[in-house]
C-alpha cells in the first residue's frame, strides 16, 4: 500500500501542477480520501454468491478476444474506415484490458483478493479520470469550432464500456462513492481533510 | 430553440410526465442543484438510464457525467446564479454509448422558475 500511495501522490502531483496552486495539503487530502474509501470498499466489493474467483471473473470478462470484437462492433457502428483511427482505438482497448488481466493474473489467490480489489479500484479511478479527459477534449474541440478527434471519441466510448463491465463486479453503492468522489476530487478531498483537521 | 415544441415551452410549469414522454427529444427537469426531478422516455432510451434511477440523482455528476464540465454544468450553474438561462450548443456524448452528437438547450422557465435540459440527437 505504501508504494501505491506514493505513486498516487506522484500522479496527482502531475495533475495538480497544471491547475491552480493547491499545495501539499490538498494532495494529502486526495490520498486521505482514498485511504478512507478503500477499506469500506474492500469489505463490500466482492462478488456475492459467485463460484468463480474474482481474478477468474476479471480474466474472463476482459479477455482480449472479447474486447477486440466489441471494439470492432463500435467502429462498425461509427462507420469509419480510417485505418489510423481504428488502430489507435484497438490499441487503447487492448492496453486497458491487458492491465486488468495482468492484475488478476498476478493476484489470483484468496489471500491476494484484498489487494486485487484495491487495484481494481485504482484502475477504475485511473480509467474514469482518463475518460473525463477524453470527454472534455472532444467537447472543447466542438465548442471551439474544431473538428472533434474521432479516435478520442471512440477511445472514450470503448473506455467507458470497459468501465461499465468493471462496475458490475462492484456494488452500486461502491460505484456511487467513487463517482461522487471523482466528479470533484480536489474539493472533495479538501473537505475531508478539513473535517479531519477539525476533529483532531 | 429550434427543436423544442413552442407549446411545451409556454407551459413548462404545468408539464405532465405524459406530455414530456410524448416528445421526440430528451427532456430533463432539474432543480437548482441539478437534481433530476423528471426524466422523459426519449432521454431514458437514448441514455440507457431508467427514470427511476435518474430521478433524485444529480444529472450532471451522477446520471450524465459527460456533462460534468464548465461547458455544460458550468453553463447551468451560471444560469441558475443569474436567474436566466437560454443556451443552445452542440455536444457529443460518449459515456457508455457510441459517440453521439447532440443538440442541447438549457432553459430556465421564468414563469415557473424551473430548469430544463433539452437534448436531441444531431441530424
Amino acid at each position: 500500500m505504501a508504494i501505491t500511495v506514493a505513486a498516487l501522490i506522484e500522479r496527482f502531483g502531475q495533475i495538480a501542477s497544471e491547475a491552480e496552486a493547491v499545495g501539499p495539503d490538498c494532495l494529502a487530502g486526495v490520498v486521505a480520501h482514498l485511504d478512507k474509501v478503500m477499506p469500506s470498499l474492500r469489505e463490500k466489493s466482492v462478488m456475492d454468491g459467485s463460484s468463480a474467483s474474482l481474478s477468474d471473473s476479471v480474466i474472463a470478462i476482459f479477455s482480449p478476444e472479447r474486447w477486440r470484437t466489441k471494439t470492432d462492433d463500435l467502429i462498425a457502428a461509427c462507420e469509419t474506415q480510417n485505418a489510423t483511427v481504428i488502430g489507435i482505438v484497438h490499441a487503447y482497448a487492448q492496453d486497458r484490458v491487458a492491465k486488468l488481466i495482468s492484475l488478476a493474473d498476478l493476484m489470483c489467490t484468496d489471500d491476494d483478493r484484498p489487494d486485487l480489489v484495491d487495484h481494481l479500484i485504482y484502475w477504475y479511478v485511473e480509467a474514469k479520470s482518463e475518460w473525463y479527459q477524453f470527454n472534455s477534449r472532444v467537447n472543447y474541440q466542438i465548442m471551439k469550432g474544431k473538428e472533434p478527434d474521432l479516435s478520442v471519441m471512440l477511445c472514450g466510448s470503448i473506455g467507458s464500456a470497459i468501465l461499465e463491465d468493471l462496475e458490475k463486479l462492484f456494488g452500486r453503492q461502491d460505484i456511487e462513492i467513487l463517482t461522487d468522489y471523482l466528479h470533484a476530487p480536489l474539493p472533495n478531498s479538501r473537505e475531508l481533510l478539513e473535517k479531519r483537521q477539525n476533529v483532531a | 430553440m429550434s427543436f423544442v415544441n413552442p407549446s411545451l415551452i409556454n407551459n413548462l410549469g404545468h408539464a405532465t410526465r405524459d406530455a414530456l414522454d410524448s416528445q421526440d427529444y430528451g427532456i430533463v427537469k432539474v432543480d437548482n442543484d441539478g437534481t433530476v426531478l423528471m426524466y422523459n422516455r426519449y432521454e431514458s432510451e437514448m441514455a440507457g438510464v431508467e427514470p427511476s434511477f435518474a430521478e433524485g440523482r444529480s444529472f450532471f455528476t451522477q446520471v450524465a457525467p459527460c456533462t460534468n464540465n464548465r461547458l455544460f454544468f458550468g453553463k447551468f450553474k451560471d444560469g441558475v446564479a443569474n436567474g436566466t438561462m437560454n443556451d443552445s450548443f452542440k455536444y457529443t456524448f460518449t459515456y457508455k454509448m457510441k459517440p453521439t452528437p447532440v443538440d442541447i438547450h438549457l432553459y430556465r422557465d421564468p414563469v415557473s422558475k424551473t430548469n430544463w435540459v433539452f437534448v436531441k440527437k444531431a441530424a
